[in-house]
């Protein structure tokens, strides 16, 4: 109901104000100054999640015909609007979707998807068109606007042992603190960096490392977060503990731009039930727990959780109970700033590009949101217009 | 006139020098071939040689099979609905065994790339493993991960055309990209994308959305037979009717398929080009690795000429091209142990300290495998690879050879002890011999890199020079 509005209301004032001018003037080309105090948890559903079993399309037969043994049952469905409900595994997130702080993007994509697992999400990380290729990403190319302060930490925090591909390249400082971060950093306290005197740009690279390596342990280590005790709320799996590190940092005051997340496993070619449920689950259950305890340290509405992944899975269920790769699929953002609701469009089944969904909202939305009314920038290079997600 | 002389003398004076090996140059090649750090033995041996023939007496040494016995497995492969139907004490152990099979297989691989004669052979095998990926928990069975190691290093530097259909058509290759899940009115997609994509033409290159559907319909019908662990072509769930792939139309199966890719001259530049990348610089070279391309395929995909002309190349050989490739955790930890010449009584540690570094052998990330290049260093990795260096450097001391250490002792020296002399030995003959054998350029500390010291060792190990080969 709420998704009605808001496209309504988009699509009535914008070309108004293009149509006087304004939105030239609107776009002005000095730097704003980013709120870097804001985090953003990045949380990278790793493999291709399938969207038509995330949000389900629980009246419409076509879903039901096209996945004769993956389909959710109607009766599971956590029915939202008429048409569209939740995966029942997304069970844990409904007080913050009732709460309205959680936003569900539907149908998002781009032009000419690529359909590989690493060109696609090198197009997600580096907001790319499918065409062309850039090297750093998204978030790095904000920084070119305006520069977090170099008394935060690091601009990213990544505590999985994949890349932070959204925020590296250039001169982005990103750590990583996968699995034991207390003994990671103290070791990291002990690194001698060494001076940079190299021509050779792999020396040049490794001697970075320690230096931002010593830098973020020095800064993490002075805001003590091995005496954050949050108790158990977060499951045991990888996430779990993610979750639990990300939120250890944010309640020890610990500052950075970004802590990035993964979620492996979504690339469920065979026998993708009970896996891709549970996967769901899992996501479901420590968001869940992560957003009930940045509310407890009032840290709510300093952070925002964003869901991305390198495609969605093709409508039709292959012969293995499994979905090949596809195009769109939804997302989703939390946060006690976050706007909770339906955005965009579901993607309908009967309008299909090669077997495939065509896509209603471009992927750079989402960012151009969060680059504007997140962080404050104009991020000019997103010819997008921001969704509005943010209050 | 007398300068033009005076260059042309140069000239002629150069020319013996231009063939024959320097120390440095010898240093290069076999860290470049082999694990990074080269020991002093196997350099004494190709000093006395000139440079291509260094090149060729480490290409001939390629034997094709491993020098180690390939390890006894505890279970037979059995499918799906075999294990289901086990009870569950049965299947309990099954897996139990299984799992410690799997175990077994990256051991092996381990130790036999830490007694090889012939490094290269063993990274020629880690480069096909990283280029057919598949990981050793889809696959299930160690002794099929293993068979597909075989075919890797029965190929290493020959047939590229004959690798690319025993690895396809291989059980572990079949379960990884779901091969013999693809049937006729329901293809999967999955090994069809893949062998265009990651195999032969790379990602984007000269096919299309709708040659990998097309070319899904012609794959249709492989099965596996898991009591005899192989091959299986299905009639009756195959696609027997036209398809068109890359220009081609015709009832093409998987193999007619595989020669219609073949066919195409971008794939032994996607070959030259991955090698070059691997083997002499992240830097790109359009010209060299076109050339390169061109020996491949005049050649009819034999990898070996255009592998020798890589080494040859005057962009690998160039001393500024020294020092610019970091080691892979298995290049790292391998060449390292080597290099002190420990015998770690634990494979496991080897294999925990690699995974930790971000290289986990059988076990590649996803279906592109390793990122390798930069990617290998980040902040975590920058640790646990010292952590593993200090760890490897406190067994390099002197101990009473007529005691066996403690149990204390070995859980502090996960990799065993070695004598610092032999290498000490070569420093006091030579001062700052350490120095140019364990490090690619100069070293970034301010430390002490010269004399007999056990320290001096720690230095080099310890140095951030140390991370590049």
């Amino acid at each position: 109901m709420m998704k009605r509005r808001d496209f309504l209301k988009y699509s009535l004032v914008l070309p108004t104000v293009a149509g006087t001018g304004l939105e030239l003037l609107s776009l002005p080309t000095h730097a704003a100054t980013g709120r870097w105090d804001r985090t953003v948890v990045l949380v990278e559903l790793k493999g291709g999640n399938d969207g038509l079993n995330t949000i389900v399309p629980y009246t419409d037969q076509k879903y039901y015909d096209i996945r004769p043994t993956l389909a959710i049952p109607r009766d599971k469905v956590l029915k939202q609007t008429d048409k569209l409900g939740f995966n029942p595994a997304f069970a844990p997130l409904m007080p913050l979707w009732e709460a309205k702080q959680m936003a569900v993007v539907l149908g998002v994509g781009y032009p000419n998807p690529n359909l590989s697992h690493f060109r696609g999400i090198n197009i997600w990380n580096s907001a790319s068109d499918a065409e062309t290729f850039v090297d750093n990403g998204w978030i790095t190319q904000l920084f070119d606007e305006s520069k977090p302060s170099r008394n935060f930490a690091a601009d990213g925090i990544n505590l999985a042992n994949n890349p932070a591909g959204a925020v590296e390249g250039g001169k982005s400082r990103v750590i990583t603190l996968e699995k034991k971060p207390d003994k990671l950093l103290r070791q990291a306290g002990r690194i001698q960096p060494g001076s940079d005197p190299m021509s050779n740009n792999v020396m040049s690279h490794i001697l970075k490392q320690r230096r931002d390596l010593r830098g973020a342990a020095d800064n993490i280590i002075a805001k003590q977060i091995e005496n954050v005790n949050l108790g158990g709320k977060f499951s045991a799996s990888k996430l779990g503990v993610q979750f639990e590190t990300a939120a250890r940092l944010l309640v020890a005051g610990v500052k950075v731009p970004v802590i990035k997340l993964t979620i492996g496993k979504f690339d469920t070619h065979a026998g993708q039930e009970p896996l891709h449920a549970n996967l769901l689950g899992d996501v479901a259950a420590n968001v869940s727990a992560f957003a009930e305890l940045m509310k407890a340290k009032s840290l709510w509405d300093n952070v925002t959780v964003m869901s991305y992944s390198e495609f969605g899975r093709r409508p039709f269920e292959n012969n293995s109970s499994g979905t090949d790769h596809g195009t769109v699929a939804p997302h989703f953002l939390f946060g006690g700033k976050v706007k909770g609701g339906f955005y965009g469009e579901q993607s309908p089944l009967d309008d299909l590009d090669n077997q495939n969904l065509k896509y209603r909202v471009h992927f750079r939305e989402i960012y151009a949101s969060v680059a504007r009314e997140w962080w404050g920038l104009n991020a000019g290079f997103f010819k997008e217009k921001p969704l509005g997600l943010f209050s | 006139m007398i300068r033009f002389l005076v260059v042309l003398i140069g000239l002629v004076i150069a020319i013996p020098q231009a063939s024959a090996i320097s120390f440095d140059e010898a240093r290069h090649l076999l860290a470049r071939t082999g694990f990074g750090s080269p020991r002093p033995a196997e350099i004494d041996k190709i000093l006395p040689l000139g440079y291509e023939a260094a090149v060729d007496q480490i290409l001939n040494g390629v034997p094709g099979k491993a020098a180690t016995p390939i390890p006894e497995f505890k279970t037979e492969p059995a499918d799906r609905r075999k294990i289901k139907n086990m009870d569950k004490a049965a299947r309990q152990d099954y897996q139990r065994r299984n799992q410690a099979d799997r175990k077994e297989a990256r051991y092996w691989w381990i130790r036999e790339m830490l007694e090889t004669p012939s490094p290269f052979t063993e990274r020629m095998v880690l480069f096909w493993h990283n280029h057919f990926v598949s990981e050793i928990n889809k696959v299930q069975f160690g002794q099929w991960a293993l068979e597909q190691n075989a075919s890797f290093r029965k190929y290493a530097i020959g047939d590229f055309r004959k690798l690319l259909i025993e690895v396809s058509i291989g059980p572990a290759m079949m379960i990884y990209l779901d091969a013999s899940k693809n049937k006729k009115n329901k293809p999967n997609e999955n090994f069809a994308r893949e062998i265009m994509e990651l195999f032969t033409l790379g990602e984007g290159q000269g096919y299309t959305e709708e040659d990998i559907r097309e070319s899904a319909r012609a794959y249709t019908g492989w099965r596996i037979n898991f009591d005899t662990a192989k091959f299986e072509f299905n009639l009756w769930s195959h696609d027997n009717t036209d398809k068109t792939v890359l220009g081609k139309t015709g009832n093409f199966d998987g193999i007619d398929v595989m020669e219609i890719i073949l066919e195409q001259p971008r794939v032994a530049d996607f070959l030259a080009e991955k090698l070059w990348r691997e083997f002499v610089s992240l830097q790109p070279n359009p010209s060299e690795t076109k050339r390169l391309a061109k020996i491949i395929r005049a050649h009819k995909y034999n990898l070996k000429p255009m592998i020798k002309a890589m080494f040859m190349s005057p962009v690998f050989r160039d001393p500024d091209n020294r020092g610019t490739l970091i080691k892979s955790p298995v290049e790292l930890t391998i060449g390292t142990l080597r290099l002190l010449g420990q015998k770690p009584p634990e494979i496991r540690k080897v294999w925990g300290n690699q995974k930790a570094m971000g290289q986990n052998l059988f076990d590649p990330p996803d279906v592109k495998g390793w990122r390798g290049g930069m990617a290998w260093m980040t902040s975590t990795t920058t640790l646990r690879r010292s952590q593993f260096l200090k760890a490897a450097f406190n067994g390099v001391k002197k101990f009473n050879k007529k005691r066996e250490l403690t149990a204390m002792e070995m859980r502090k020296l996960p990799f065993g002890v070695a004598n610092p002399w032999p290498l000490q030995a070569r420093e006091v003959a030579k001062p700052g011999y350490l120095k140019k054998l364990m490090l690619a350029i100069d070293p970034v500390m301010q430390r002490k890199f010269t004399g007999k010291q056990r320290k001096v060792i720690r230095n080099l190990l310890l140095d951030p020079a140390y991370q590049v080969k």
